[in-house]
């Protein structure tokens, strides 16, 4: 797919004094932001310092009470039916908890090639949705059921749902958690090759961990205020000191197959 | 057995049949949205104030000296279905907090409210009992019309939209993420299971509309794997439950709504007996394969398979 000239694209995100208020209660306060074409952003910060609610934000998906967020110079805040949706894949946070109807990985997946003025699934769809599973390395589990996958599989799978989009502005939430180490890794080297070809892409990150080597910048969040914008910070495994004890778990696989297995 | 033959070949019969089976399976196609969203009862609350509609198409009826008091009881349970499963739905996106409360507000306003008004139009309860436990036996010509074009319009939104609906119903935030009109099809589904509601009232009652819709669902996830496969299969259980049933009903006096709603439940109660077996036919010799899982390979999904 060839990509739009970055000198000449618009910034894939911008958000401009943005506040956001939810029952009363301020998440984010007087956020700004620009994210420019190739970049490879981090948003960091402490549970509950806003990094998910910036993405929710940029995404028009919380109520933004004061300023604007633009995905490619388009206010997702006013002219929400006029973004470029399709050049978007969003990777959220919280997994969708099982439903009760059984769907099958590949159902998931093919949801991503859907949008605005696409409400239906095409024949050569499944062939670019098992591409994208085969680009995660998960093709084998195209026909099994989505709510019966393990954190680190289920993952692999809403990452696909978003690449199979071919999406130049790639938005993760936390992708690394609940995940193995060296699920980790191949997680960095898979952004590593879509940053490479030239992808935008903004993760919100509790640790920066294997993505330390492909960032080229970190925004750093506190209490819904922007409090850094610019380089990683240096001890860039651990951004924030005080929480170093929470990070020694995370060196190890948080996914132990053979304990999993007991019933 | 002759008896049995000559009743198959009156129109009053084939009426209520071919009413039967389009509501059997138009039913599980709303119902399979529904129970991927976590709204089984959604169905139950559209019923209470369907009631509620009734009641106001027969005040209506009354007021205008229509020649059958019922004449408006069905567009008057189609528009209150409507207007109940959007004020659900618009609830249910604001956030579960207030949820709750509002809607068993609606529910007990939408029973009570059908028989306030049932007797302000001059009617009493016992006019409302064929739209509460269902009235197969009376389908009319136009009834079974008017089934049969909201059939059409679920089974084209519900299996037409599928992709585009079970995405949304999947993960909202993502499908709003993509570009897709969330809110509309959100209210599709809500304005389509208010139909469902409404056509199946005639078959099975509004106390057991909901039954209708996701028992069969409820049967079929337990053996499909595929989101497509759950809803084809719930279709062929609706609509061979509600066939099932009128055929016996029409040979034992049995109310047809209840002993629809009892074999689907018996279906489910029999396919929930025999999965075990189903399972383990469908999995020979995996032991093998399953050895050789691989680090990034979770036996947790073989354990659940």
């Amino acid at each position: 797919m060839q990509l739009a000239d970055p000198g000449s694209d618009p910034d894939p995100l911008h958000l401009h004094g943005v506040s956001v208020a939810v029952a009363g209660t301020t998440l984010l306060e007087d956020v700004s932001l620009r994210v420019h074409p190739g970049e490879a952003v981090a948003l960091l910060g402490a549970n509950g310092s806003g990094k998910s609610t910036l993405i929710r934000a940029a995404l028009g998906q919380v109520p933004v009470v004061s300023g604007d967020a633009k995905l490619y110079d388009v206010s997702t805040r006013h002219h929400a039916a006029r973004v470029a949706w399709p050049r978007i894949g969003y990777v959220p946070q919280r997994l969708s908890a099982a439903s009760g109807v059984p769907a099958t990985v590949l159902e998931v997946v093919l949801t991503g090639l859907l949008g605005r003025n696409r409400w239906w699934l095409r024949r050569a769809d499944r062939e670019q949705a098992l591409a994208a599973l085969e680009e995660l390395g998960v093709a084998d589990l195209a026909h099994r059921p989505f709510g019966i996958l393990s954190g680190g599989q289920a993952q692999r799978v809403v990452i696909a749902r978003a690449l199979v989009r071919r999406p130049d502005l790639l938005i993760l939430d936390e992708p690394l958690a609940g995940v193995d180490l060296l699920t980790q890794f191949s997680f960095a080297a898979l952004l590593g090759r879509l940053h490479a070809e030239g992808r935008t892409i903004v993760v919100v990150l509790h640790e920066l961990g294997p993505f330390a080597e492909l960032l080229d910048r970190a925004v750093v969040l506190r209490a819904g205020r922007v409090i850094h914008d610019g380089d990683l910070p240096r001890d860039h495994a651990h951004p924030h000191g005080a929480h170093d004890h929470l990070h020694v778990e995370h060196a190890l696989p948080s996914e132990p197959p053979t304990q999993r297995s007991l019933p | 057995m002759s008896t049995v033959l000559e009743m198959l070949s009156t129109p009053l019969f084939q009426r209520a049949l071919l009413a039967a089976l389009v509501v059997g399976i138009s039913a599980p196609v709303v119902g399979t949205f529904l129970v991927q969203r976590r709204l089984s009862l959604l169905g139950d609350g559209i019923g209470h104030v369907a009631l509620t509609g009734v009641a106001l198409g027969w005040l209506v009826g009354a007021a205008t000296g229509a020649a059958r008091a019922d004449a408006y009881a069905i567009p008057g349970a189609v528009l209150a279905s409507i207007a109940g499963a959007v004020v659900i739905e618009a609830v249910r996106a604001r956030g579960r907090t207030s949820g709750d409360l509002a809607l068993a507000l609606l529910f007990y306003g939408g029973i009570a409210g059908g028989v306030v008004l049932i007797g302000l139009a001059g009617g009493t309860n016992a006019n409302l009992m064929s739209y509460l436990f269902g009235s197969l036996a009376t389908v009319s010509s136009a009834d079974l019309v008017a089934t049969l074009v909201m059939s059409g319009v679920i089974l084209a939104v519900g299996v037409g939209l599928r992709s585009a609906l079970f995405a949304v119903s999947q993960d909202e935030e993502f499908a709003r993420s993509t570009g897709l009109p969330v809110t509309v099809l959100n209210i599709a589904v809500a304005v389509v299971a208010a139909l469902t509601v409404t056509v199946s009232m005639r078959v099975v009652g509004l106390l057991l509309v909901s039954a209708l819709m996701i028992v069969p669902v409820a049967a079929s996830q337990l053996v499909a794997r595929s989101f497509r496969q759950t809803m084809t299969i719930a279709m062929v259980i609706g609509g061979l439950a509600c066939v099932g049933g009128l055929l016996v009903t029409f040979t034992v006096d049995l109310a047809p709504g209840a002993l629809i709603v009892v074999i689907a439940i018996a279906i489910y109660a029999g396919t929930a007996a025999l999965r075990p077996l189903w399972h383990r036919a469908a999995r020979p010799a995996s032991t093998s394969e399953e050895a050789r899982a691989d680090a990034t390979d979770d036996p947790a999904t073989h354990r659940a398979r």
